[in-house]
């Protein structure tokens, strides 16, 4: 598959695993979702745009908008900037691809499908209704029994597999596969930027998985985690928003960074203080996983936990100020040249110091108390999110469009998009500051409240900004057909994706770009380039046409498998339960088996460089670094199950005494069978070193029975347990933190013997043995982690 | 080298369910730390062991303590939320 060349068209983009024509994938599939995202905006603002109005009944304003907020924050908004980061950062970092071109493809085809089940979730009774943040207890089937809410969850886990997937791509890509002498300091902002957001999102993510899955137990197994009236709610937002925050500046990070590459390019200026953006960059970062209480000031979490989160959340703001003042600094006596990325560029730096200021104001807990779930919290986040992200990633779309196509678009066309984009936008968010008594996510509201007249003039904006909106669509599309051509690099930049042609070819550069010690490079014909130097001498390296039907057959096969848990209608009223739709999870299984043999069989090589920059890691080869990179998302999302259980016993007045409910000789027998598993399978990889066949097989065949024998004493266990009629997983805190816990556990061992099975086979056929014993090594990392996690677990439920 | 760090592993599990035997002999603050430290040791020699992780380049082990460290951000932060400052 990997040799062909010149492959039917549509074929080609449903194959591609080129890191150009995905992010092209990226970028026009969140524009649909944008457009789809705006369209319910539109219809829920001219519901609100006159008082008691009735063109959308209760429900379903709920449900635009909680969908509305869904997809821009999970479906628009990260994607439109990583669409950028696939096509534009290897090329920045003078990498050949990413490190994992598969992977990419699958976390695209993960992230179409991800969303496409959103948007069918409108279908099946109700699409999700109450408000992206899904509080507890009103996603309990008690309040939201409809199935649209579990097809949403299905929806999210998908989209969170699909950017862990691109987190460790693009961590291994950014780390291992630089062109020589590109080093990371020398790297632009906007690559710097996505490394941040991406350690970001490997460590937040996980949270949120752990959260929905967790959600989708309590609905369809009955469990109590959020529904709780011990504080399964609070539990919900600790999670939730331990997630939630740093995500605002996961979707806030990649739009600035951008921002710091157009901003010198037409001020023609290099950037000032660039090394203090980036150093703000990873400050706001870290503070940003301790803020997030300042999303629960009003749950009543007491006054050291207010003062705490008051301080970070005023500290949070500081590294923003010394960004927007490097942004201005080099402004200063500039002649700026205003074209549509730059005039898009500034009017996002204003909009989101606007929305920065405002979040200031609700850092103080007093004030929070008023302001909190009103207006003025909806024009904060979205002088942020549309204000600095959307405005400042449409300057990226004018910024590098005659890069991604080779010709330019119609200029004055896009000044009229930015000057109806500003003032529309103004003139629909900035009267909500002033609606500052008006509770969010109500249908309507009565005339007595005054709110009339400010409603229809943010109504008008929203009108104006959206239809400003179309000039962008109309006037990308007719130039990319239509545009004059724009040369390698219309706007004199200083970046290296400027070097090359546009668009550039499949294999980016011809010769791996050499950058001098002191990080200067130097392209094209024109005198006075800040960077100026020349280029070193480039090696020659093969080129790359892959194709690969096996992402989009993989993310499909989980699409069907988790259409298949979700689908199920309610069986029963009281309590609500739904049957699993078993036809789609058999065929999704199935599918996936088949898919996950086919890629591992699949010729598909990706050389490793010998010469790139590759500080800090450069011992470490690409795919261990993204194990270990996976596994440190994985630390997290047990994390939060473990401190779910934390969480629930803590606030629980009674729990069963040790040894009241579980036999501590079980426990002590799954350690042990668990532990002696991790010596067979460091056995195993010692017999791969040393080329021993039968050490080999012994030694896996060894892994494989105690993987057997420890789910054959927990499956016991369980029955024995939900047999006893008190404790099955729908019986109370103690059993559904066990199940859970424990069986999530069990999954993954699970897991782990189906890739000893895979490993036994090849070994059979002799691999493995002559050198070639990597395979082993990973597995290995992956086996011991999970018994690392069984080693907490038996303590924490057998013992305490 | 590995059989050794096998004979740790099970000696410490031994010592923690020796120490669910004398559970109330001993005060319960103290109990839960003695147990949640000897798992900790425990996971830290298989990670360092059996995952290799101390012959690593010490970028990689510094990698997987941010981690670490942000999983506890979360669990610290949220027991004082529950328990301090009311």
């Amino acid at each position: 598959m990997s040799d062909e060349i010149v492959p039917a068209r549509a074929r080609r983009w449903l194959f591609t695993t080129n890191h150009k024509e995905v992010g092209v994938l990226y970028l026009v599939t969140s524009l649909f979702f944008f457009i789809a995202a705006g369209l319910l905006a539109l219809t829920f603002r001219t519901q609100l745009s006159v008082p008691n109005n009735n063109l959308l009944s209760p429900d379903l304003y709920n449900q635009f908008v909680t969908v509305h907020g869904l997809l821009m924050i999970f479906w628009v908004l990260s994607p439109f900037a990583f669409g950028f980061a696939n096509y534009i950062l290897p090329l920045q970092i003078g990498a050949r691809d990413l490190a994992f071109p598969r992977l990419n493809a699958m976390s695209y085809w993960f992230y179409l499908f991800s969303g496409v089940a959103m948007i069918m979730s409108f279908f099946f009774g109700s699409a999700p209704d109450l408000g992206w943040t899904l509080y507890s207890p009103q996603t309990s089937v008690q309040y939201t029994p409809s199935i649209g809410l579990n097809i949403g969850a299905a929806a999210l886990i998908l989209i969170v597999v699909s950017i862990t997937m691109s987190s460790v791509n693009f961590l291994v890509t950014m780390f291992k596969m630089r062109a020589p002498g590109m080093k990371l300091r020398h790297m632009p902002v906007f690559p710097w930027a996505i490394l941040i957001t991406i350690f970001m999102m490997l460590y937040a993510f996980p949270s949120f998985l752990a959260a929905v899955l967790l959600l989708y137990v309590d609905r369809a197994f009955g469990t109590f985690y959020f529904s709780s009236i011990q504080g399964g709610a609070l539990l919900w937002d600790n999670v939730f928003w331990f997630f939630g925050h740093p995500e605002v500046y996961i979707v806030l990070f990649p739009a600035l960074g951008l921002i710091a590459d157009v901003i010198p390019t037409f001020a023609r200026r290099p950037l000032y203080g660039s090394k203090y953006i980036i150093g703000s960059m990873i400050a706001a970062a870290v503070i940003s996983f301790i803020v997030w209480g300042h999303h629960m000031f009003v749950t009543g979490i007491g006054v050291t936990s207010t003062k705490l989160y008051t301080v970070t959340t005023i500290a949070v703001s500081l590294p923003f100020d010394v960004m927007v003042i490097a942004m201005i600094e080099t402004l200063v006596k500039a002649r700026v040249k205003l074209k549509a990325a730059s005039l898009f560029a500034l009017g996002a730096v204003a909009l989101f110091v606007i929305g920065g200021i405002t979040g200031v104001y609700l850092a103080s807990v007093a004030l929070d108390h008023a302001l909190r779930g009103t207006y003025f919290v909806v024009a904060h986040f979205h002088y942020i999110m549309v204000g600095g992200s959307i405005m400042g990633l449409i300057a990226g779309l004018y910024y590098w469009f005659p890069k991604i196509t080779g010709r330019m678009y119609n200029e004055n066309l896009a000044r009229i998009h930015f000057g109806m984009s500003f003032v529309g936008f103004n003139i629909l968010y900035f009267p909500q500051f002033l609606l500052l008594d008006m509770p969010r996510r109500i249908a309507t509201y009565s005339a007595s409240t005054g709110w009339g007249p400010l409603n229809f003039l943010s109504t008008v904006g929203g009108f104006i900004f959206g239809g400003a909106q179309l000039l962008l669509f109309l006037n990308l599309f007719l130039s990319q057909r239509h545009g004059s051509p724009s040369g390698p690099n219309p706007w004199d930049a200083w970046t290296l994706e400027w070097s090359l042609p546009s668009p550039p070819p499949p294999h980016d550069f011809d010769t791996v770009p050499a950058i001098a010690e002191d990080g200067t490079y130097h392209f094209g014909n024109s005198p006075g380039y800040p960077n100026g130097s020349r280029i070193g001498n480039g090696y020659a390296h093969s080129h790359l046409e892959g194709l690969s039907p096996w992402p989009i057959v993989m993310a499909f096969a989980a699409f069907i498998f988790f259409l298949g848990l979700t689908i199920g209608q309610p069986t029963s009223p009281t309590p609500v339960s739904y049957k699993p739709f078993w036809p789609l999870i058999f065929d999704g299984a199935i599918l996936g088996v088949i898919s996950l043999f086919g890629y591992s069989r699949e010729r598909f090589s990706v050389h490793e460089e010998s010469r790139v920059e590759s500080w800090p890691f450069r011992e470490v080869p690409n795919v261990k670094l993204g194990i270990w990179t996976f596994l440190g998302a994985e630390v997290i999302f047990f994390g939060v199950l473990i401190g779910a259980y934390f969480f629930v016993r803590t606030n629980s007045p009674t729990w069963p005494a040790v040894g009241t409910l579980f036999t501590i000789r079980n426990g002590f027998a799954m350690t042990l069978i668990l532990l002696t598993s991790s010596l067979t399978a460091i056995m195993a990889l010692v017999s791969a070193k040393i080329g021993s066949r039968n050490g080999l097989i012994a030694s896996l065949l060894g892994t494989f029975g105690l993987g057997i024998a420890f789910l054959y004493v927990k499956a016991g266990e369980w029955i024995e347990l939900g047999s006893s009629g008190v404790f099955s997983v729908a019986n109370g805190l103690p059993a559904t933190s066990y199940f859970i816990t424990t069986g999530t556990h069990g999954v993954h061992v699970f897991a782990g013997m189906c890739m000893t099975v895979y490993l036994l086979v090849n070994t059979l056929k002799g691999r493995y043995l002559k050198g070639d014993y990597h395979a082993i090594e990973h597995f290995g990392l992956y086996w011991h982690f999970v018994d690392i996690v069984w080693v907490f677990l038996f303590p924490l439920f057998y013992l305490i | 080298m590995y059989l050794l760090v096998f004979a740790i592993l099970v000696g410490g599990t031994d010592i923690e369910v020796n120490l669910a035997s004398v559970q109330s002999a001993i005060p319960y603050g103290e109990y839960v730390s003695i147990l949640l430290g000897l798992a900790a040791l425990k996971a830290a020699l298989i990670a360092m062991f059996y995952q290799h992780l101390k012959y690593e380049p010490k970028s990689l082990s510094t990698w997987v303590l941010v981690g670490l460290v942000i999983a506890s951000l979360l669990m610290s932060l949220s027991f004082i939320q529950l328990h301090v400052g009311h």
